[in-house]
């Protein structure tokens, strides 16, 4: 089955008509600064999409608006449910975001460190839960049912990211790169359609980098999803991102395959600043 | 024999069990009274103590477990003794009106103060619920110096409730809460209401809605106060709104006290510290001649222990007791490893 999922996505990378997510003109400021201004962009079903962009280029505030984090101050998003219909999420509720199959991580790792591994994932997979708070408090059989049933689903994704070994420790006093595991960990326990991770591979050196890049791959192929993701290691991004979009002061420079980034006259200069005012 | 050992820990773990046992325990201390192995004063006082301990579990829920820091107790406790008064003395209506109209309108109180807690966090939260807590207590001050519940007003169910009676239904009252809440914490609502503590922003990106948790934490805690102070009317019958500390900071504080002396994130801990501040002052230490002289001093006493604790052990007895647990499983191991 597994196998499979691979090879068919090697043999046709899926024509895919609509887009997952539309991000139309999207504006977000604070006050007088211009975080996000006039931004839209694509992202196709199945591909993994690149943001990146300058410090403070507004890569996390677009991410934050899509998860609506942020009350963006212009524009829309729509996203294409489970059921193919295309929704504004930007009416979404913060927490019913999750509901569409958006999910996403924290560039702080943000982790429920009072509890453990197992039951981060739990929380994850809040959401599937139906039992009224009145059945939990008396612990009636149906809660037993459902919490048997995320109980397992959340066996089989620290098994599958490799963290089984860490189910039952306390998430404080994990290791960074462990706890950014759990992160990642957390999106795939509500059959996730958009993942969205800001800055994954921060904080990790260049093996755990090469793992990412492999888990990213892996994650696509298994959960049948789309990624989003943040990143500053150019090397990363360069390897596994179908599409990258480059941003600058809150609006688009460009967008392309990474061949055509890389070639782009635009995003050099605002990387490494204009060579002829340098020299001045 | 380990694997008994096991079965009977693992149990022993279990909220029903452990409420059970308590229960049990506490169920049997009026019968010494009575045979005159115990002073009367002392299951009376043990009524007063249980009765702030179902107030500390709620306030333990919203501070250790949701993170939400009130010092609005005794304004909720207020709300609950005045409503015992108005409908049993009053209206001279049976039990169960006061019960459903002090649940009732501390739920409305706790979805206000929780709307509130969206908005504010932290310290002027904390700011926030001290002023309604003394708006509270102006009101009732204004409304009625002296509030008295008449004994043949205290029926339950048409029989009448003297003072063991009263402390039976306290003991009952704290049980099924107590029972409640530790079965809640592990469940999906209590893990969401801890993920909520950790990061506000996790939990919202996981689906948890901050609005109804918060509102779910400060529900709870202002309905086990009200229901304090409702039980508190018909355990002691009169409170002089005007000069009683019950609804003054004091109590505020002393709950907090309790909640963090015992172990914000323990239950049990929690009630433990209410008999620490409460359970100690009234049971023995006022019958000190030195502290009956000097009751200044039985306050010193409580800061002291929260300054200790907080130094020491900011998990409370809470983690005294684990900490105590795993040093003797170390001394066991160690005596089983030399005997060999």
């Amino acid at each position: 089955m597994k196998g499979n999922a691979f090879s068919f996505r090697d043999e046709a990378p899926a024509p895919a008509q609509n887009p997952l997510l539309r991000v139309e003109n999207l504006c977000m400021y604070f006050g007088g600064v211009r975080a996000v201004d006039g931004l839209s962009f694509q992202v196709k079903k199945g591909e993994i999409f690149g943001l990146i962009g300058p410090n403070g280029a507004g890569k996390t505030t677009v991410f934050n608006c899509i998860t609506r984090f942020y009350p963006p101050t212009a524009g829309q998003i729509f996203f294409e449910n489970a059921e193919g219909r295309v929704i504004p999420l930007h009416r979404e509720k913060v927490h019913n975001v999750i509901r569409q199959g958006v999910v996403r991580t924290f560039q702080n790792v943000e982790v429920i460190r009072e509890i453990t591994v197992l039951e981060n994932l739990l929380v994850a997979g809040h959401r599937q839960y139906r039992c009224s708070i009145a059945a939990q408090a008396l612990h009636l059989p149906a809660l037993r049912r459902e919490e048997a049933a995320v109980r397992e689903k959340a066996l089989a994704v620290l098994e599958f990211m490799g963290l089984s070994a860490y189910r039952d420790r306390y998430a404080m006093g994990l290791p960074y790169g462990i706890l950014k595991k759990l992160e990642i960990a957390r999106t795939l326990m509500c059959r996730p359609r958009l993942i969205i991770l800001d800055e994954p591979a921060a904080g990790l050196n260049d093996a755990e980098t090469a793992e990412l890049a492999e888990l990213i791959r892996r994650i696509r192929a298994e959960y049948d999803c789309t990624i989003l993701l943040v990143e500053h290691d150019m090397g990363l991004i360069m390897d596994i991102c179908d599409t990258v979009c480059v941003i600058s002061f809150g609006r688009l420079l460009a967008i392309g395959t990474p061949e055509e980034i890389q070639r782009d006259e635009g995003v050099r200069t605002a990387y490494l600043g204009n060579r002829k005012s340098g020299e001045v | 024999m380990t694997k008994e050992n096991g079965i009977l820990k693992g149990a022993l773990r279990k909220p029903p069990v452990q409420t059970a046992l308590f229960f049990a325990v506490m169920v049997g201390l009026p019968v010494l009274s009575e045979r005159g192995l115990l002073p009367h004063s002392f299951v009376y006082a043990l009524g007063n103590t249980l009765i702030y301990a179902i107030i500390a579990i709620g306030f333990c829920l919203l501070l250790g477990y949701a993170g939400l820091a009130s010092l609005g107790t005794a304004g909720f406790i207020g709300i609950g003794a005045y409503t015992a008064y108005f409908v049993m003395q009053q209206l001279e209506l049976p039990f169960i009106a006061a019960f459903l109209a002090t649940l009732l309108l501390s739920i409305l109180l706790g979805v206000v103060v929780g709307f509130i807690s969206l908005r504010i966090e932290g310290i002027y939260l904390a700011i926030m619920t001290l002023g309604l807590s003394e708006t509270i207590r102006n009101l009732l001050m204004a409304l009625k110096p002296t509030i008295k519940i008449e004994l043949e007003h205290v029926r339950l169910f048409g029989v009448q409730l003297g003072d063991r009676g009263s402390y039976y239904l306290i003991l009952i009252v704290f049980s099924v809460l107590m029972l409640l809440t530790a079965s809640l914490i592990h469940t999906p609502t209590g893990r969401a209401i801890l993920a909520m503590k950790n990061s506000a922003s996790a939990a919202q990106a996981m689906g948890i809605s901050l609005m109804k948790y918060r509102l779910l934490a400060f529900v709870i805690a202002t309905v086990f106060a009200a229901l304090g102070g409702m039980l508190y009317m018909l355990h002691v019958r009169t409170m002089t709104t005007a000069t009683s500390t019950l609804l003054t900071l004091t109590t505020s504080l002393n709950i907090l006290g309790a909640v963090i002396i015992g172990g914000a994130k323990s239950l049990w801990g929690s009630t433990f510290g209410v008999f620490m501040i409460y359970g100690i002052q009234s049971m023995f230490l006022s019958k000190i001649i030195f502290f009956q002289k000097n009751p200044a001093f039985i306050t010193m006493i409580t800061g002291l222990l929260i300054i200790l604790v907080v130094m020491f052990f900011p998990g409370g007895f809470a983690q005294i007791a684990a900490q105590l647990r795993l040093w003797l499983k170390g001394r066991l191991l160690k005596r089983k490893g030399g005997g060999v």
